[in-house]
């Protein structure tokens, strides 16, 4: 099935964990920054919001990884992770 | 008087009408609203718990429609633990996905509930829908309307639904139920199967976008009569592909809709769903999800070639209903997605009933040195890949569920099968039990009873318990025993 691991590392100086939506699905989050959850393998679009605005987004290829080795998406600086659309 | 004029118009008349395109095209695309898991709170909550509740219904005509009741009444007197709290499984139930037969008995739940189940027995099971459909089909009126493009053998069986099943029900009335319910109902996903890519095409606002159209007014008596449209003896049922269309380029213009343009970089391209696009680029990574991303392309149509959609009898792509929870299991494309709610500790059990009234009747093939004529080979060729799609899908669903758990979450399978009695001659009766929309009262209440007691077993062996009196398996055996 092609499963595997991600660590999505939030903005800085947030305290609280941000919710993660993968591939634009922004009805539901497919889990939190800063904990390591479990995605599709390929091809990903990462995206964090605040109300109806995308604060950061970054598209990365995610090969499998164990849950100790995740894979590690940056979206901890806005300024560095434009939207790439 | 000469009546060939009156002829004359009446043909004409026949002649003039167009064929049924039953979509509406969809005025904006919304991923909050519509026929999706997420809008169904909005009618009702559902009671907080940790289990994830999953049903699927076979095909199998009025046999798996009865079974997939009598699996439904077990589950309304079943009682299990969630993290101290007593939680009844039919309140739980998370999804029903469901092919053929077994989607009468989903999308009449979905519509009434546990409420309507004495009246769904009594008003369809206990029916000779089939006699009915046949008395139909003698009409010389009926000869007449075939012979018309709006009028093909899938309506007939769809009408009838639509007059006296589900008393011309749309998908809004599932999402908006009257009177609104005391908890959620379940999010029901019936399913057919696509002649042009043999995939299983599920009723959902998330396929329905990919068509640009509205499924809330889409007639609930389209979609299960699609899902049971049996090859040959039935045509396909037609929909109206209505993409491209305004409100997916409009969708660009939001941008929490989901839907950008085809080059993400270069913002270029005609519009399609991140999940899409993403999909096209996972080919090594993930071939399966390659593959359903090459099969949702169709859909956009973006050649504007192939504006209409042919389903037949869903348990042609999967005779369990499986395809679809599997994806939601294994997958963050779509919603409901369970894997999202494993991997933020919102569930920690995944209950799965799966309702099989696979039929397997008697037969000689094998006394005979003379090959089988061909009706018995054409009803094999149609039967044989359905039964096969189905049983693997089965093998692997547990190894599946234990690979798309984290570490704490617990699975369970239920089956609800023929193939769980333990006295043999009941198992032969049960599988030669026919296929189709008419049975005998007491084979109905024998299937209602059997499906009662096999999740009832069940919740017991999960450490529940189980409310008033119901048959047993054994007591489900006799009652089949008495109609011989």
């Amino acid at each position: 099935m092609a499963l595997t691991w991600v660590l999505v590392l939030g903005p800085k100086g947030e305290d609280e964990d941000e919710e993660v939506f993968v591939d634009s699905k922004f009805a539901e989050s497919a889990g939190m920054t800063n904990n390591a959850f479990r995605v599709q393998a390929g091809s990903l679009r990462f995206s964090i919001k605040s109300g109806r605005k995308i604060i950061s987004e970054l598209d990365v290829k995610i090969t499998k990884r164990l849950k100790a080795n995740p894979f590690e998406v940056d979206l901890s600086d806005p300024e560095k992770t434009p939207p790439l659309d | 008087m000469n009546p060939r004029p009156l002829l004359m118009i009446l043909l004409l008349s026949l002649a003039a009408c167009s064929a049924r395109e039953r979509t509406t095209e969809l005025s904006a695309i919304d991923p909050f609203g519509g026929y999706r898991y997420g809008s169904l709170s909005k009618s009702a909550p559902k009671q907080p718990s940790k289990t994830f509740v999953v049903m699927t219904f076979s095909g199998g005509g009025t046999r798996a429609a009865a079974l997939a009741t009598g699996a439904l009444e077990g589950m309304a007197s079943s009682i299990i633990d969630d993290h101290g709290t007593p939680i009844n499984l039919a309140e739980q139930i998370d999804i029903i996905s469901s092919v053929s037969g077994g989607s009468v008995a989903a999308a009449y739940y979905g519509l009434h509930g546990q409420e309507g189940l004495p009246q769904f027995t009594a008003n369809f099971l206990k029916r000779n829908v089939q006699g009915h459909l046949i008395g139909e089909a003698l009409l010389p009126w009926t000869w007449f309307r075939l012979a018309t493009p709006s009028y093909a053998r899938i309506d007939a069986l769809r009408d009838y639904f639509d007059d006296n099943v589900f008393d011309h029900a749309t998908y809004d009335s599932l999402l908006n139920p009257k009177p609104a319910p005391q908890s959620r109902r379940p999010y029901v996903v019936l399913n057919a199967a696509d002649m042009s890519n043999g995939a299983v095409f599920s009723f959902t606002q998330d396929q329905f976008d990919l068509i640009c159209s509205d499924l809330a007014k889409l007639p609930v008596a389209d979609a299960v009569a699609a899902s049971a449209a049996f090859p040959v003896a039935l045509t396909a049922l037609t929909l109206k592909n209505r993409s491209p269309c305004k409100a997916q380029s409009d969708a660009l213009k939001d941008e929490l809709s989901g839907w950008k343009h085809s080059d993400l970089a270069k913002r270029e391209g005609p519009p399609r769903p991140v999940s899409m696009t993403k999909a096209l680029e996972s080919q090594a990574e993930h071939p399966g999800r390659y593959r359903r991303g090459v099969i949702e392309l169709g859909y956009l149509n973006e050649e504007n070639n192939a504006p209409y959609i042919q389903l037949l009898d869903g348990g042609i792509s999967d005779n369990l209903g499986l395809t679809n929870p599997l994806t939601l299991m294994t997958s963050t494309d779509y919603t409901p997605s369970i894997l999202s709610r494993i991997n933020k500790g919102e569930i920690d059990r995944i209950i799965v009933v799966v309702v099989n009234a696979r039929s397997e009747p008697d037969n000689s093939y094998g006394a005979s040195a003379g090959p089988p004529g061909l009706i018995s080979t054409l009803l094999t060729t149609i039967g044989t890949p359905i039964d096969g799609t189905s049983f693997a899908m089965l093998e692997r669903l547990q190894a599946i569920l234990t690979d798309a758990g984290a570490e704490a979450v617990e699975t369970k399978v239920v089956p609800v099968d023929f193939d769980f009695i333990t006295d043999p001659g009941c198992r032969r009766r049960f599988k030669n039990i026919g296929t189709s929309w008419g049975l005998d009262s007491g084979e109905v209440d024998a299937l209602l009873g059997l499906g009662s007691a096999m999740v009832r077993k069940a919740a017991t062996d999960l450490g529940g318990s189980t409310l008033g009196k119901s048959p047993t398996v054994d007591e489900a055996c006799s009652t089949l025993a008495a109609v011989d």
